[in-house]
């Protein structure tokens, strides 16, 4: 039996990295100090703060929940709501949406849901009559990235917390290399865009976490999440045509041989991130801005809304009243 | 080495029915490696309890595999 490097109790987890056995308890002490270094050492959550949680149900965005919950609990000086948007996949959001509201309510955080149809006028299964699978999971991921930070904005929220853990942030940063999507290397950044710049802040606090330390917090501590599996998700595993997959895969080889931390993400932050921002910055031109909330980010294609018309009308038309007071 | 899996998922646990799987090695990593498998995609019981992939299997031992499954 392997023990904790710590106690000497039976262990779950080994960090091959730090060379360390971590017994259940020492283990949710691990990730929670990982948690805690990232909110501290990005400045992700200050005093005064209105943070809103993109909410899915899965396990990465219930864990940044759970743990802004516990941050919240122990320094109250900050506000937390969750929002769930509500994509129109029939037999899946029908599922998830009682697990996601009972997993908000255990918690006593307030969970508001929006409806992605109302905003964009059609819902992502009728969005996929036109398109592929692949086209149709990186459609809904862009509608609902930027729906999150409009309605962010109109709930008065200044702060919108993602949960994409480490593996996540990564094969992000590489996609957008890959794709050559230079102009939004920057936005990848764990908290973005830089300070004043923006009425919503973008802010990841799992990005140090690994997505098995995720799956095994969840797991030990028994936390409730959807055990559904979104089904343009499980097609587009099948299909073999998923970056998301296989860069996955190539970054699991990576981070066991040489870390990402240390690696890809260090280099990242420590020098790509300050020259990309820089050069973010200077660029002034009005396309880069959302029009409603006056965000740093792209809209996604305006075949779907017109970005104006969607962020003035935003706060009404998706069924959300309720704001941060 | 043979060992007795169980295949499942984190998030729906594990299905019935378990297979018996010869391999080379004493490890769950060396297990993990004969089926093709990541350890940073799976979670592993071993009576009941989750144990790291450094954990030394013994002949005729069962395990449960649990996949996570992450978004698209």
């Amino acid at each position: 039996m392997m023990k904790c490097s710590s106690c000497g109790s039976a262990a779950v987890f080994h960090d091959r990295h730090k060379n360390g056995s971590f017994c259940k308890e020492h283990f949710f002490s691990s990730v929670e100090g990982k948690f805690s270094d990232a909110v501290k050492e990005f400045g992700m959550v200050r005093p005064g703060d209105r943070v809103l949680v993109s909410f899915s149900g899965g396990k990465d965005s219930a864990l940044a929940l759970f743990l802004l919950k516990k941050l919240l609990d122990s320094r109250n000086d900050f506000k937390l709501a969750a929002l769930l948007i509500d994509e129109g996949i029939s037999g899946y959001r029908d599922r998830s949406i009682p697990v996601a509201e009972d997993f908000c309510r255990s918690l006593s955080v307030p969970l508001y849901i929006a409806d992605l149809k109302k905003a964009f006028s059609r819902s992502v299964d009728e969005i996929s009559k036109d398109l592929d699978v692949l086209s149709t999971c990186t459609f809904c991921g862009e509608l609902r990235e930027h729906l999150g930070f409009v309605l962010s904005g109109s709930m008065n929220a200044n702060k919108l917390a993602l949960g994409f853990n480490q593996l996540d942030y990564a094969r992000h940063l590489l996609g957008f290399y890959c794709f050559d999507d230079a102009s939004r290397i920057a936005s990848i950044n764990p908290i973005f865009p830089p300070d004043g710049l923006s009425p919503v802040q973008r802010i990841l606090p799992l990005c140090r976490i690994s997505q098995k330390e995720v799956a095994l917090y969840v797991y030990l501590k028994k936390l409730r999440i959807d055990p559904g599996d979104c089904p343009f998700q499980a097609k587009l595993r099948d299909s073999g045509r998923s970056f998301h997959h296989d860069s996955a895969r190539m970054l699991y080889a990576l981070d066991a041989k040489y870390g990402l931390k240390s690696g890809m993400l260090h280099t990242f932050e420590s020098r790509v991130a300050p020259a990309v921002t820089a050069r973010f910055l200077s660029d002034k031109s009005p396309e880069r801005r959302c029009q409603g909330c006056g965000s740093f980010f792209k809209p996604p294609e305006k075949y779907f809304f017109s970005p104006g018309l969607l962020c003035g009308q935003c706060k009404g038309s998706v069924g959300i009243k309720e704001t941060f007071e | 080495m043979h060992v007795f899996v169980r295949n499942g998922t984190v998030k729906g646990g594990v299905c019935p029915g378990k297979e018996a799987v010869f391999f080379e090695g004493a490890t769950i990593e060396a297990l993990l490696s004969h089926l093709a498998l990541s350890p940073e995609t799976v979670l592993v019981e071993k009576g009941g309890e989750i144990v790291p992939e450094q954990s030394i299997l013994c002949e005729g031992d069962e395990v449960s595999i649990l996949e996570i499954i992450s978004g698209g």
